[in-house]
């Protein structure tokens, strides 16, 4: 909690935190959307905002607020899952690597370098192009989660490995602890946070490539997220035909997730870094 | 000679396992998923009515399962594609059947490696400057500033910032061309109108991958130097009296360069992946519009094709750039 | 005075000390870490940076009878003294040398400035000699600082400061992290600098081993402040200040096989001194007046300065 407090003194987090609120508000509201997100023609098709469409109607016969609600919940949701999935991922090779050494590090890093290295936007638009059909948002969360975790298993594994130096280490050893059990109790404490300043970092990244996913249309474009509302005002042509309202909507929202979800990662990252606070006191 | 042997071989093995590993799980993807990509062919004739005897359907399936190099056993399918592949022969693009992919992915090269050498070098080149004095001079407005509007466009993905381009340049203030790389019709030639032309075209494109690498660089060399800065060789140097300007070249750029360089060796493979995109928004003739045709018409070998180019393409400019690596650092040379 | 996060504490790393080094002489600086003894040197040689802020006081360079007020001086007169007349030779000089610079450009980039003479023959002979009257190797001067080992690299250091033979030289724990052989080397580098130079070298270390080695005159450090002074002799047969003497008991002797001891408990944070005589918690022969009071820096014998009750008598 005082660690919350005094992040809150950044403004940059508090940007940030209104942001994300105003987001989980949204997402909550799904839960009283008048309109069935999947079907069409539920309202007048292709009008402006006005009372009680605030944010217009799309060509198709929806209402872009309550689509909206259902988008924003659902490209939160798929990068919350990509982000855990892959930090899962991370902790696991990276502590593994890390505390053994030897041959499996350097298999584990080899396939982690492998991993960093190879273009793996197109190879997740092969692997989405061909499961097209069996697309949703917790499968999309999985198969970004599988290829998100490479960067932070290298930085585990150097926390891990310099961890493994320490005393403590050592006489937890000697003392008879098992191997489970200073992961554990000892090291997870210093991973955390590590992790989680990473998290939002690759929550971003999820949600960038769910839209990037989306307008390529190796997504399934029935549910609602911010990626597949941007491709259908597109590809029905919305900003040709003056349907600003329908384009600017899932544009600006994009926009400000990510913005808020930088800023986020930013102030905790800036906050959990020791050096940058020594530079902060000696201004004060 | 010994520079050779700790240094050069290690990566070149490394390079080529890398390079397998990829190619590997290009060949391997698709046949771990459940779909079938000769039925998904054949589904896509019937739902447009098509109508196809028995017979006829069978030519077709095992045509299409050589095509595909679906035949034989999955270790057959292996060595073949591993065969095929040293050739560069991806077999024929459905896109465009029957082109061989080859000659699609050769024409579209060319002008996906020039967009993006250029962007690349030129934004990593002003960001790494305008950070390093950002990093050194942390305080004055103008870095303020850019810090500002670097928080804004730097989580933008690609997609956002070039859409937001072309509605800005290519409608409201129509100065730009909005697609193509070339104007409809006309030969390359060696001249100026030629030169000009592709320029005009590329500019859009290349402003929003340069926009975006500026300051992406910008910022990873701010907080370098920043770290850098605080190190204590320049704090004993500072205190014996060196000129300034040689702290800020010898001491600090020089030694945040180091990092630098390897952040862009490591971001090569989602800037190509960011230069895809950026094409397919403005129907730049590279690997991106053609990667969208690929999944558009579900041509399968051009996926694969692109694919396998891409990683080869990402592998090759990464072990490049550790090579020369060493150049710069005297710890690595003298190992 | 730091702010933390909303809690704002002033830690008084070096208070009320009044101190005189004079010339021609190795003067040691002795005491455990956290004393204060970086921070005092700091002040010493003008390198004060945030958070660390000067309250109160001044320093005197005093050269051919001129003194200098150093903290009086405008900042940009104060660049002529570093270098030429106080230099330093930092704790861990491991990191000190710019890992992508040949020791000999490092060389160049630290002369220069401070010399009106720039013909570069001039300037690369000026160096070399001075390397080898330090006895260090000419080849030492081609290589980048991490071919060189932990000591050699001390070493080079030291020949860095002392370029320009300057009137003072401050030697931060110049042998901690070195092993035994190497940190004879770096004593007899110290020596042959001050018998050449006929300077003054200020030799902070815990090592009380080197002190007996090297220094002249010894001041011990505590909680801040100095509580004794004396000739190196003096010091280590006849010790006043009770930390004093635990930290000459704490010393194995030839031929004395009692078991050593350290002074009990540890030194306090220098954020919450305890009132008083800083000492008094962990001093064996504690009184009431030591947690009432703190002691003056007093002579109390010819050239022995002791801060304590026992020594000074009816309060002053």
């Amino acid at each position: 909690m005082k660690v919350f407090r005094e992040l809150l003194k950044d403004n940059r987090f508090k940007i940030a935190f209104v942001i994300v609120l105003l987001l989980c508000v949204l997402s909550f509201l799904t839960a009283f959307s008048p309109y069935d997100p999947s079907q069409w023609n539920v309202v007048e098709r292709s009008s402006p905002p006005r009372w009680l469409h605030i944010l217009g109607t799309t060509s198709m016969g929806q209402d872009v607020f309550w689509v909206l609600t259902y988008a924003v919940r659902n490209s939160l949701l798929t990068s919350l899952i990509a982000g855990i999935v892959s930090r899962i991922i991370a902790l696991l090779v990276g502590i593994l690597a890390g505390f053994k050494g030897g041959l499996i590090d350097r298999i584990l890093m080899f396939l982690t370098d492998s991993f960093l290295v190879i273009p793996l936007f197109v190879i997740i638009v092969l692997f989405a192009m061909i499961a097209k059909a069996r697309m949703d948002i917790i499968n999309l969360g999985i198969l970004l989660g599988a290829f998100g975790w490479a960067w932070d298993a290298r930085v585990v594994r150097s926390q891990v490995l310099s961890l493994r130096e320490q005393d403590f280490t050592y006489t937890s050893i000697l003392s008879g602890s098992n191997t489970r059990s200073i992961i554990f109790k000892d090291y997870i404490p210093f991973l955390i946070p590590l992790v989680f300043s990473t998290l939002i970092g690759n929550m971003s990244w999820a949600i960038g490539m769910e839209i990037t996913l989306s307008i390529l249309g190796v997504f399934n474009l029935e549910i609602p997220t911010l990626g597949t509302m941007l491709q259908w005002s597109i590809s029905s042509q919305a900003l040709f035909l003056g349907y600003w309202w329908w384009v600017l909507t899932p544009v600006v929202f994009s926009i400000l997730i990510f913005v808020a979800l930088y800023l986020m990662s930013v102030s905790i990252s800036e906050y959990l870094d020791p050096r940058m606070r020594l530079q902060r006191v000696g201004k004060a | 000679m010994k520079f050779v042997k700790n240094y050069l071989i290690p990566r070149l093995i490394t390079y080529f396992l890398v390079i397998f590993v990829g190619i590997t799980m290009v060949f391997f993807i698709p046949r771990f998923l459940p779909t079938d990509p000769v039925q998904q062919f054949i589904a896509r004739f019937t739902t447009q009515g098509v109508y196809m005897d028995p017979k006829s359907v069978e030519n077709m399936i095992s045509t299409l399962k050589q095509l595909y190099g679906l035949e034989g056993s999955l270790w057959e399918q292996y060595r073949d594609f591993l065969v095929r592949f040293s050739k560069l022969d991806f077999g024929p693009s459905y896109y465009q059947f029957p082109t061989p992919v080859k000659t699609l992915i050769a024409q579209s090269l060319p002008w996906t490696v020039g967009l993006l050498l250029s962007t690349t070098l030129l934004s990593w080149v002003i960001g790494s400057i305008l950070g390093g004095f950002a990093g050194y001079y942390p305080d004055k407005k103008w870095v303020k500033i850019v810090d500002l509007i670097a928080m804004v466009i730097r989580p933008m993905p690609y997609y956002i910032l070039a859409l937001s381009l072309l509605i800005l340049f290519g409608f409201i203030f129509p100065i730009f061309p909005v697609r193509g790389g070339f104007s409809i019709g006309g030969k390359i030639r060696f001249d100026l109108y030629s030169i000009v032309t592709i320029l005009k075209h590329a500019f859009l494109p290349a402003l929003s991958l340069l926009l975006i690498g500026t300051f992406v660089w910008f910022q990873g060399m701010k907080l370098i130097v920043q770290t850098v800065k605080s190190e204590d060789y320049v704090r004993y140097a500072k205190y014996a009296g060196v000129p300034e300007k040689k702290i800020v070249y010898q001491y600090v750029i020089r030694n945040a360069m180091l990092p630098q360089i390897t952040g862009l060796a490591l971001s090569l493979g989602q800037i190509f992946s960011g230069a895809l995109i950026t094409e397919m928004t403005f129907s730049y003739p590279g690997m991106g519009t053609l990667l969208y045709n690929a999944v558009f018409t579900g041509d399968y070998n051009l996926l694969m094709g692109i694919t396998s180019i891409s990683i080869i393409v990402i592998t090759t400019s990464v072990f490049l750039i550790d090579l020369l690596y060493p150049l710069l650092d005297p710890r690595v040379k003298y190992k | 005075m730091l702010d933390i996060y909303g809690r704002k504490v002033v830690v008084k790393a070096v208070d009320n000390i009044s101190i005189s080094f004079n010339q021609n002489e190795i003067y040691g600086i002795a005491g455990e870490s956290g004393c204060g003894k970086s921070t005092l040197l700091k002040v010493l040689f003008d390198l004060v940076e945030p958070p660390l802020r000067i309250v109160n006081g001044e320093v005197l360079y005093i050269e051919d009878n001129k003194s200098v007020s150093i903290y009086k001086t405008p900042l940009n007169n104060r660049r002529k003294y570093k270098w030429r007349f106080i230099s330093y030779v930092p704790q861990g000089s491991m990191n000190v040398l710019n890992p992508v610079r040949k020791i000999s450009q490092t060389f160049e980039d630290f002369l220069k400035p401070n010399i009106n003479n720039s013909d570069p023959t001039e300037l690369k002979e000026r160096i070399v000699k001075h390397i080898l009257e330090l006895g260090l190797r000419k080849e030492v001067l081609d290589a980048y600082p991490h071919q060189l080992s932990g000591g050699m690299r001390q070493r080079v250091t030291i020949a860095l400061a002392t370029i320009l033979t300057p009137r003072v030289i401050i030697a931060d724990e110049p042998t901690t992290a070195l092993d035994v052989v190497t940190q004879r080397g770096v004593i007899q580098i110290l020596k042959d600098i001050q018998s050449r130079f006929n300077n003054t070298i200020i030799l902070v270390t815990h090592d009380m081993g080197v002190h007996a080695n090297v220094a002249d005159r010894i001041g011990i450090m505590y909680a801040g402040k100095f509580v004794e002074e004396a000739k190196t002799a003096e010091i280590f047969e006849n010790p006043l200040h009770p930390y004093t003497k635990f930290l000459i008991d704490s010393l194995p002797q030839f031929g004395d096989g009692r078991k050593r001891e350290s002074a009990p408990g540890s030194p306090p944070s220098l954020s919450s001194l305890p009132e008083g005589c800083a000492f008094h918690p962990r001093c064996p022969y504690a009184m009431a007046k030591c947690k009432a009071s703190a002691p003056q820096f007093i002579e109390v014998d010819k050239g022995h300065k002791v801060a304590c009750w026992l020594y000074s008598g009816v309060d002053l």
